[in-house]
C-alpha cells in the first residue's frame, strides 16, 4: 500500500497538494469549532455531489425544467431524497456559515492575520446564498419564478447600476428561457467553481495559522491533536451535519405520502401571464422583504442598498475593530443585534403572513393548482411535449374558476363565492351556477321558497317573469302526484344532461325513467308552453329544454343568451360573450365543462 | 506578453460580447394590442382586470397569442376608458382591486393606489403613481399602448 502511495507522490507530490491546502487541520483549540468548520466543508461537498446527480437528470428549458423536476421526484429512484438532500442541505450550509462568521466575530478570531479567512468565510456566505437563489429558480415553478421577478425588479430599482445588473441576470428585459440558462450556468458553473477556490483557499489561510507552523501560545498549550482523534473529530462533525440536515427535512416535510416522506416544497410550472401574489421570498431573505416595509417611496433605496450595504461594510472592518477591547465588544453586540433583528424581522413576516387571510387564499390556491399540476402530470396521458403548463391551461377544473372569477362572478356567484375562495362584496345579480342542471340545482329553482331568493332569480328581472309566477302560484299548489311527475322531470332533464348521478340497474330503468319524465314535461306540466322541447318552436319564449344543461346547450347560452332559443330580448344584462368577442370559443368550452364537472380525474 | 493577449483577444471579446449582449437587446416599444370589446366593461366605473394577449418571442421560442401580461380598465364615461398596468410601481407585484375599499392593492407590500391610481395614502411603499397606459377605442373594440416600465423609480422609464 506505501509503495502504491509512493509510486503516485514521486511522481506527483501529491502530499505537497494535499499539505498545500492544510489537509484537514483546523486551527482552532476548540473541538466544536473545529468540528463545525468540518462540517461546513462536508455539506459543501454534499451539494457538490447531489448537485451533479440532480444534473443528470436535470433540462434548463422553459417547457421541461418543472417537468424534469417531476420526473426526478416521482420516476428516478433516489431521485426524490436527493433533491430533496440538496434543497435542505443548502438550508442548512447556509445557518452554519452565519454561525461560523458569528464565531469568529464573538471570539475575537477575527484579527489579523485571521482577518483573511474572515473575509473568506464572509465572501462564501455570499456565494452560498447566490447558489441558493439562482437554485430556486430552476424548478421553473410558480414560486421560483415569482420571487425571482421580484427580486431582480428590486434590483433593477437600484440607482445607477440597477438595469445593467437586472439585464444581465435575466438575459434580456423580461425573464425568459434565457434567465433559465443563465441561472443553471451560474448555479451549477461559475458559482461551485468560486465556491471551491473559497474553500481551498479558506483552508490553505487555516493551514498557514496552524499553531503547529508557529510556537505554540502560551496561553492554550492543549495537546496536540493525534491523527486517530482528529479523524474521529470530523467523522462526528459529518454524522451530525448530515442528522441535522434530516431533521430539519423532517421539519418542513410537506410531504402526505407515508411511504416517500422526503418532499421538496414544489409549486406548479410558471406562468410569466399569470399572477402570483403568493410570493415570498426564501426564508432567509424574508428579513429583507420585511426591512423593505419600512421604508416607504424614494427611502425604500434605505432598505434595499444603504442599510444592507452599510452592515455589509461594518462586518469587513471587523478584523480593525476587533484590536481594541472596546471594538472587540462593539463586535459582539452587533452581530448579536443582527442575529436578534434577523431573527425579529423574519419572525414579524412570517406572522404577518399566516394572519393574511387574502395571502392565505392566494397560497391555498397555488397549492390546489400544484395538485393538480401532479394529477395530470401522471394521468394516463402522460405529459405532452409543451409541458405540463400547458395541460393546466386547457383544464377545466384549473381554468373555469379563473375564467368564472374575472368574468362571470359580478353577477353570479358559484357556492356563494366567486369559485376562486373569495365573496364579492356586492349583493349577486344572477343565479348560483354551481350544480347547475343537476337535480338539486332544478329542485331549487322549481321550489316556490326558493326562486324569488338572490340564489336563483331574486335580483334578476326574472323574479317578475312567468317562470317565477309558475312556480310561486301553480308549483306551490301542487298536489303530490305532480309533485311526483315534476321530480321526474327534472331527473330526466338531468339525465339527459349527463349531470344525475342515479345509478340503474338496467339501462332500460333508465330509459323508462327518462321517458317518463319528458312524458310528464310536455303533457303534464306545460313547460312546452313557454319551453322549446324537442319538436322545433319559434314561439317558444323561454330558454330552449331540449339538451338543457348539456354542453352545447351551456356553450351556445354563454356565447349568446341573446338568441332566440334562449332568453332572446328577455335576456337580463348578460354579456353575449362569444357573439361579442369577450371570450374566445375555447374558454367558453372550458367554463361549459368546469361548471359540468368534466375534467379529468385519477 | 503581446503575442498572448493578441491570442486570447478574439475568443475573449466574443465571450464577453454573448455574455453581455442582454445589455443591447432592445425594449420598450410600446404595442397597440386590442384588449376587449367596449361592452365587455361595466359602464358602473368598477375597474376590470384584463389579460393582454399577443405574439410573444422569448429566446428562440415563438408563442403564438399568449398572455403577456394584464392591464386593469375602467370606464369613465360611455366611451372613454382608462387603462393601467398591473405591475406594481413599487417592486413588480401584481396588483390587485378591492372593491370593498375601492382602492388598488398590491398584495407584496401593501402599496395602495385610488381608483385613478394616484398614491392617495402617504404610508404607500410605491414612489410613484400606478402606470396608465393609452386607451383607444376603434370599433368598439379597447385598445391599449401596452408597455412595462422600470419599478422602484420615480418616473416611468420604459423597460
Amino acid at each position: 500500500m506505501s509503495r502504491f502511495l509512493q509510486w503516485w507522490d514521486r511522481r506527483l507530490g501529491w502530499r505537497n497538494v494535499i499539505q498545500a491546502v492544510g489537509g484537514l487541520r483546523i486551527p482552532d483549540d476548540c473541538p466544536w469549532r473545529k468540528a463545525w468548520t468540518s462540517a461546513l466543508v462536508f455539506l459543501f461537498f454534499i451539494q457538490v455531489f447531489t448537485g451533479f446527480c440532480l444534473w443528470l437528470v436535470y433540462s434548463p428549458n422553459v417547457r421541461a425544467a418543472w417537468e424534469s423536476i417531476f420526473y426526478l421526484d416521482h420516476d428516478i429512484p433516489g431521485g426524490r431524497l436527493v433533491h430533496a438532500i440538496h434543497y435542505f442541505t443548502s438550508d442548512v450550509l447556509i445557518l452554519l456559515l452565519v454561525g461560523h462568521l458569528a464565531q469568529l466575530i464573538w471570539f475575537r478570531l477575527c484579527r489579523p492575520p485571521r482577518e483573511l479567512p474572515f473575509w473568506l468565510a464572509g465572501g462564501l456566505l455570499i456565494l452560498t446564498l447566490g447558489a441558493a437563489a439562482t437554485g430556486h429558480l430552476l424548478p421553473w415553478d410558480q414560486h421560483g419564478f415569482w420571487s425571482t421577478k421580484i427580486r431582480l425588479e428590486i434590483m433593477g430599482g437600484v440607482p445607477g447600476v440597477g438595469t445593467v445588473i437586472k439585464r444581465l441576470q435575466a438575459g434580456g428585459t423580461e425573464m425568459g428561457q434565457y434567465t433559465l440558462t443563465r441561472f443553471m450556468a451560474l448555479h451549477a458553473g461559475l458559482l461551485p467553481a468560486f465556491l471551491l477556490l473559497g474553500w481551498v483557499l479558506l483552508a490553505r489561510a487555516y493551514y498557514q495559522l496552524d499553531p503547529r507552523q508557529e510556537p505554540p501560545p502560551s496561553t492554550s498549550p492543549g495537546p496536540a491533536a493525534t491523527h486517530g482523534n482528529r479523524l474521529l473529530l470530523h467523522g462526528v462533525a459529518w454524522l451530525v451535519a448530515m442528522a441535522v440536515v434530516f431533521a430539519w427535512m423532517r421539519c418542513f416535510n410537506l410531504s402526505d405520502d407515508a411511504a416517500s416522506p422526503w418532499q421538496t416544497p414544489m409549486s406548479a410550472p410558471a406562468d410569466p401571464g399569470q399572477p402570483y401574489s403568493g410570493a415570498r421570498p426564501e426564508w432567509y431573505f424574508l428579513f429583507l422583504f420585511q426591512l423593505l416595509q419600512f421604508f416607504k417611496g424614494e427611502n425604500q433605496v434605505w432598505g434595499s442598498l444603504i442599510i444592507p450595504g452599510l452592515v455589509g461594510v461594518l462586518i469587513f472592518l471587523m478584523p480593525w475593530t476587533a484590536a481594541s477591547r472596546i471594538g472587540h465588544r462593539w463586535n459582539q453586540a452587533f452581530i448579536l443585534a443582527l442575529l436578534v433583528g434577523w431573527a425579529a424581522l423574519t419572525l414579524t413576516a412570517v406572522y404577518n403572513d399566516a394572519r393574511d387571510p387574502h395571502l392565505q387564499n392566494s397560497q391555498t390556491l397555488a397549492d390546489e393548482e400544484y395538485r393538480r399540476a401532479v394529477e395530470l402530470a401522471r394521468a394516463p396521458a402522460g405529459i405532452p411535449v409543451q409541458g405540463v403548463r400547458h395541460l393546466l391551461d386547457e383544464d377545466p377544473k384549473t381554468q373555469g374558476p379563473k375564467l368564472f372569477a374575472d368574468h362571470c362572478a359580478s353577477c353570479h356567484r358559484y357556492g356563494g363565492t366567486d369559485a376562486r375562495g373569495n365573496t364579492p362584496s356586492d349583493p349577486p345579480a344572477a343565479p348560483d351556477l354551481k350544480g347547475f342542471a343537476t337535480p338539486a340545482w332544478l329542485a331549487g329553482l322549481l321550489d316556490p321558497d326558493r326562486i324569488a331568493t338572490p340564489e336563483y332569480f331574486g335580483n334578476t328581472a326574472h323574479v317578475d317573469g312567468k317562470m317565477a309566477k309558475f312556480v310561486q302560484e301553480d308549483v306551490a299548489r301542487f298536489d303530490a302526484e305532480k309533485q311526483a311527475a315534476l321530480r321526474q322531470t327534472l331527473l330526466a332533464i338531468a339525465l339527459h344532461a349527463g349531470l344525475a348521478n342515479r345509478t340503474f340497474d338496467t339501462p332500460t330503468a333508465r330509459e323508462t325513467a327518462i321517458q317518463n319524465g319528458e312524458h310528464h314535461l310536455v303533457q303534464t306540466l306545460g313547460c312546452v308552453d313557454c319551453h322549446e322541447f324537442q319538436i322545433e318552436d319559434s314561439e317558444a319564449s323561454a330558454p330552449k329544454l331540449t339538451r338543457y344543461g348539456s354542453r352545447d346547450w351551456i356553450i351556445q347560452m354563454i356565447s349568446d343568451p341573446e338568441h332566440p332559443k334562449f332568453y332572446g330580448e328577455r335576456n337580463d344584462g348578460m354579456p353575449r360573450f362569444g357573439v361579442e368577442g369577450i371570450l374566445t370559443p375555447k374558454q367558453i368550452a372550458l367554463l361549459a365543462e368546469w361548471l359540468r364537472g368534466e375534467w379529468y380525474r385519477p | 506578453m503581446g503575442a498572448g493577449a493578441a491570442a486570447v483577444a478574439a475568443p475573449l471579446a466574443a465571450g464577453m460580447r454573448m455574455v453581455l449582449h442582454p445589455l443591447w437587446e432592445g425594449g420598450g416599444e410600446a404595442r397597440m394590442i386590442r384588449i376587449a370589446p367596449l361592452n365587455a366593461l361595466p359602464s358602473d366605473g368598477k375597474p376590470r382586470r384584463f389579460p393582454v394577449i399577443a405574439d410573444r418571442q422569448d429566446a428562440w421560442n415563438h408563442y403564438r397569442e399568449s398572455t403577456i401580461g394584464q392591464v386593469f380598465l375602467r370606464r369613465t364615461a360611455p366611451r372613454e376608458v382608462h387603462a393601467f398596468q398591473v405591475i406594481c410601481p413599487h417592486a413588480g407585484c401584481h396588483i390587485e382591486y378591492d372593491p370593498e375599499k375601492t382602492l388598488y392593492i398590491c398584495p407584496c407590500h401593501a402599496s395602495t393606489f385610488g381608483l385613478d391610481g394616484s398614491i392617495e395614502d402617504p404610508a404607500s411603499p410605491s414612489r410613484r403613481p400606478m402606470d396608465s397606459l393609452g386607451v383607444e377605442i376603434r370599433n368598439g373594440a379597447i385598445w391599449v399602448r401596452f408597455q412595462k416600465f422600470q419599478v422602484g423609480v420615480p418616473n416611468k422609464v420604459a423597460v
